[in-house]
Order: C-alpha cells, then structure tokens, then sequence
C-alpha cells in the first residue's frame, strides 16, 4: 500500500509506470513485496498563467488508482515464515523482470549474484513452516 | 485441418508388466515410465502414486495436468517443441486420447504456487480431476538446479508421461470407444460455405508474465510471441502447454488447454448458429506497452478474419485483467461484439469489486464463480505429495491447517475450481 501511494506521487511529478501495479494472480495480501519501475516522462502543459504543469500519464495513473482500490479493500499481508518471504522475495524480482529488461537493464546486471536466476532450487532461507515473521 | 480424437475411456489405471489399455484398465509400468522421467538431469527423484475417484485421498501440490494423447497418423506429434518435432505443425490426422485418464505433476518448486485436488468430499465438487483415473507424479528438482530449471524439469515430466502412456497404448486405437472429429476449413471455404451465419472468433489470452506464470506456444515463451492465428485442432494436439504454477483455480493447465470447452461449443455451433473463423493466441504481458501492442494486434487478426464478435477468455487474474479489458475495449471500438469469459475474486462475501479493470463495452460478461469464496476440506486418509503445503499454497493462508487435519481455504486454492476456460465443475443454467 505504502510502495503504491508512493508511486501515486510519482505520477503526478511526471514519472510513467511501465508496469501494471498488480501482480498476476497473485492477491495483494499474498505478497508482502511489491516492486514499481518508473521512467520520467515530463510530459507537460502551459497553464494559463503561463506556469508549466507536469502532467500524469492517464492509463497509469487509472490502472495505480484502481489497484490503490483492491489493497484498501485488501486484508493485510499475511506474517509469512523466512522460506515463504524469500520466495515472495523472489517471484517479485521475476515477475519484474520483463519490466526491467525493456527498461535496458542488461542480462549480465540481471543475472548478477543476488539476482533471481543465481537462486537455486531449495530456496536458501530455511523451511517453508509455518511461523510468524 | 482436420483432426480425429480416437477416445479409448478409462476407469483405472494400475501399475503393471507392460503399459497397455484394456477393458478400461490402463496398467502402468512404473519402473519404464521412471527411468523415462529420469533422464532429466535436473530430477533428484520421482515417486509414482494413483489417485481414483472416490477414494479418501487428496493430491498437493498439483503443479499441472494433462490428458494422455499421442498421434496415430498425420505430422508432427503432441506437445510440439517439447516431444513432437517442429519441422511440420499439428492438428492433422488422428490422435489417440485416453479418456478420462489424467497425468497430475505434483512438488514443491517454491512457496505459494500450486492447488489441491480431492478425490472425494466437498472439495472433489469443485475440481475436474476428482472424476478422472489420476496418475499423479510426485517430483523433486536436484538441489542446485536453477529455479527457471527446476519449472522446465517439473513441465517436460508430465508432457513425457502424458506422452509416453497414450503412445505405449497405440496398439489398442483400432478399438477406441469412440472418435469425434474435428475439421476446421481455411476461411475462403468456411466464407463460402456459411455466408449467412455470423462470423465469431475466439481471442485466447495466455498468462505469460515470468517465472511460474508462463504459457508455451509450440515451445516457445508466450511472452516472447505477437498474437497469431491458430486452428483449434493445433491446440488438441498439445501445441500450448502450460508452466503455470499460480492460483490452481484459475490457471489453465494443459488439460483444459487440450479440451478447451469455449473450442468444442464454437465447434458444436459452427455451421447452424455461428461461422467459426479462427483462434488468435495472445499474451498478457508485464510491461504496459508489451499490453497495447499485443491488444492492438490482437484485435487486427480479429478485423483481419472478418469477425463480427469474438469471445474473449482471460486466464489468471489481477495483473491481466487490464489485457481483457484492453482487448475488450478495442474489439467493439473496431466493431467486434464481445463476450468476455472470467471468474471474480469478490471477497469473501462476494461483496467486493470482482476485476481489477472494468469497461462500459464490457457488457456481456460469463463468470467462473468467485475464487475468494472460503470451504472447509475434511482431513484425508491418503495425502500425495505435500500436506504443509496447504500453508503456502495460493487460495490457502497461515493457519489454514486446523488441529483435526481438516484444511480452510479459499476455492482459489482448488485445481481448475473457477477455470475461465469453462472446465469447472461450477456452473449456472438459465430457466
């Protein structure tokens, strides 16, 4: 909630969201990440006093102000255990990816150590027990 | 293109000498179907296990299912760029179906992915694979592999069995129970032949969206496609394949790929009611421009075939809701009547806003039931795979486990419970 009134503030500065703010298939309270990737576009206009006004992408900021809707009508993320938060952790670097590959991101940045195709199967982290984080 | 389904039904399978159908019995040799999976590198193992209608078992979790096909005659085989060669396409000739047979792939890739299949009690009311002979495969990824990998091995097992069973039972095919066909016509012929009936294609969106939520088009990353034109039959013989692993109810797993039901009404009505003209395969995409530019061109070999309406099916939920509305909005800008196939995630209470996205063009609308809708499973006697996993499964939450074994979740959590293909076991009739 907290990353998706962040990027509403974005917007109206004159930054576009390249993404779509929800996941696939994923419902917000099953997520405890989630990751926007923004590039300033700077489209503006003159008002009429002559000042210049940035003006907001319109289909961002529709597709953030509806999914600003579904996480307040959302419940909370769940406390999830250390193996689940690395995996959430994980599924949101992924579902980025395509994201940040048009972006110009370059394969050997995004296969760096750290990034989500260096994860090995089991995820490090521990089990996927149940347990409060 | 025509294409012949030669269906031979089966009731039970069994684990046996050599892999054969007979009498409705299909007995498995489990250790040739083993060493067939093993091959793999990536696979530290596989454990074998049948789950039968009516049995006080439950399987989780299930990654994908599919149907037991292989081609009698005619190019190419099933499961095109996986097991059958790319230098023909599919769709032509005759294909074997074990009917009422099912492969499940089941195991844990990473947390919050996969669903639940019970084979009796309240929650077999909500799943198509509690009524079919299931064969599940419980796999386990090599420790190292990467998890990209560790998918593809999952993915390549169940299309291997699924293959591997129907093309050992060839020799039974001169006895199928029955053999529907399938001839799909170039559209010069179907024009010429149906000039009154109104023109409808199919628009098949693909979740496509990265790791655990891709979708393959004769073996190739929907995500990486621009929409294209298909004739149904491709799609019987396996040309889409699912790697799917998120929200079990409404992910389209290959099976309902294989028996898309939207493909067999549109063939049932073809030449009364309505011209079949064609199915576009598209993508729902991360990016927002990957969304315009696959809508837009989606809608162009909609204009393209002619089409006077298409139905639009949408596969997940969320994220792609933006793509049907997308597609939605430009079929009946161009001129297209819609009617939009998808399930609602309505809260609870069914109260809730059930889309993400919404549309006035958006006028006819099919739903596939509400996947936040909540039941309660009672505890099995049997449990393949992984019982921790109702933790971490989507549809489940901490805590859905209760003390006497029984599990809470929401539908979402139910193999192909709210299926937008309409493979699902809920369903509404108008009086």
């Amino acid at each position: 909630m907290e990353v998706l009134l962040a990027g509403r503030g974005f917007l109206h500065a004159g930054w576009r969201l390249l993404h779509h703010p929800l996941y696939g298939n994923f419902l917000p309270r099953q997520q405890p990440y989630r990751s926007l990737l923004w590039r300033f576009d700077g489209a503006s206009v003159q008002t009429r006093e002559g000042a210049t006004r940035l003006l907001a992408d319109e289909w961002s900021l529709r597709l953030l102000e509806e999914a600003l809707a579904l996480y307040q009508d959302s419940q909370a993320p769940n406390p999830a255990p250390p193996g689940l938060r690395e995996a959430c952790a994980l599924l949101d670097f992924e579902l980025l990816r395509p994201a940040l590959e048009q972006a110009g991101w370059s394969e050997a940045v995004l296969s760096a150590p750290g990034a989500g195709t260096m994860d090995a199967w089991p995820l490090k982290g521990g089990s996927l027990e149940t347990g409060t984080a | 293109m025509k294409l012949e389904l030669h269906k031979i039904s089966v009731r039970r399978i069994c684990f046996g000498e050599a892999t054969h159908v007979e009498n409705g019995l299909l007995t498995v040799n489990r250790e040739e179907l083993k060493a067939l999976i093993m091959e793999d590198r990536g696979l530290a193992g596989v454990e074998l296990d049948l789950a039968h209608p009516g049995e006080d078992t439950r399987i989780m979790p299930v990654k994908d299912a599919l149907e037991p096909r292989a081609k009698l005659s005619g190019p190419g085989e099933v499961f095109p760029g996986f097991i059958g060669p790319l230098d023909t396409t599919v769709g032509e000739g005759q294909t074997l179906v074990l009917e009422g047979a099912a492969v499940l792939t089941a195991g844990r890739l990473v947390a919050a992915q996969e669903g639940i299949v019970d084979m009796s009690g309240p929650g077999a009311d909500y799943t198509p694979f509690s009524r079919t002979a299931n064969l599940v495969l419980v796999l386990t990824p090599r420790e190292g592999v990467r998890l990209h990998e560790a998918e593809q091995c999952c993915r390549l097992a169940g299309l291997k069995a699924a293959h591997y069973l129907a093309a050992e039972c060839r020799a039974a095919a001169a006895r199928a129970d029955r053999v529907a066909v399938y001839d799909f016509q170039p559209l010069s012929e179907t024009l010429a032949r149906h000039p009154n009936l109104p023109k409808v294609a199919y628009v098949y969106m693909l979740q496509s969206q990265g790791l655990l939520h891709d979708t393959w088009v004769y073996g190739v990353d929907a995500k990486r496609i621009l929409p294209t034109l298909m004739s149904p039959t491709e799609i019987m013989d396996g040309a889409i394949v699912s790697g799917n692993c998120v929200s079990a109810c409404d992910k389209n797993n290959t099976f309902s790929h294989q028996n898309n039901p939207i493909i067999e009404a549109l063939f049932k009505r073809h030449g009364t009611e309505l011209n079949f003209v064609g199915v576009v395969v598209t993508n729902e995409n991360v990016t927002l421009a990957d969304k315009q530019r696959s809508s837009s061109l989606a809608i162009r070999l909609v204009r393209l075939l002619g089409a006077e309406a298409a139905i639009i099916s949408e596969e997940g939920f969320g994220n792609p809701d933006a793509d049907l509305i997308l597609n939605c909005v430009k079929a009946e800008k161009a001129g297209v009547k819609t009617v939009l196939v998808t399930d609602e995630y309505a809260g609870t209470n069914g109260a809730s806003q059930s889309l993400a996205d919404s549309c006035p063009e958006g006028d006819a609308v099919v739903t596939a039931g509400n996947a936040n809708a909540t039941i309660i499973l009672p505890a099995m006697a049997k449990v393949i795979g992984d019982p921790g996993q109702a933790e971490v499964v989507a549809g489940g939450f901490f805590g859905s486990r209760r003390p006497d074994g029984s599990l809470e979740v929401e539908l979402q959590a139910i193999m192909g419970a709210t299926c937008e293909l309409g493979l699902s076991r809920i369903g509404a009739y108008t009086i």
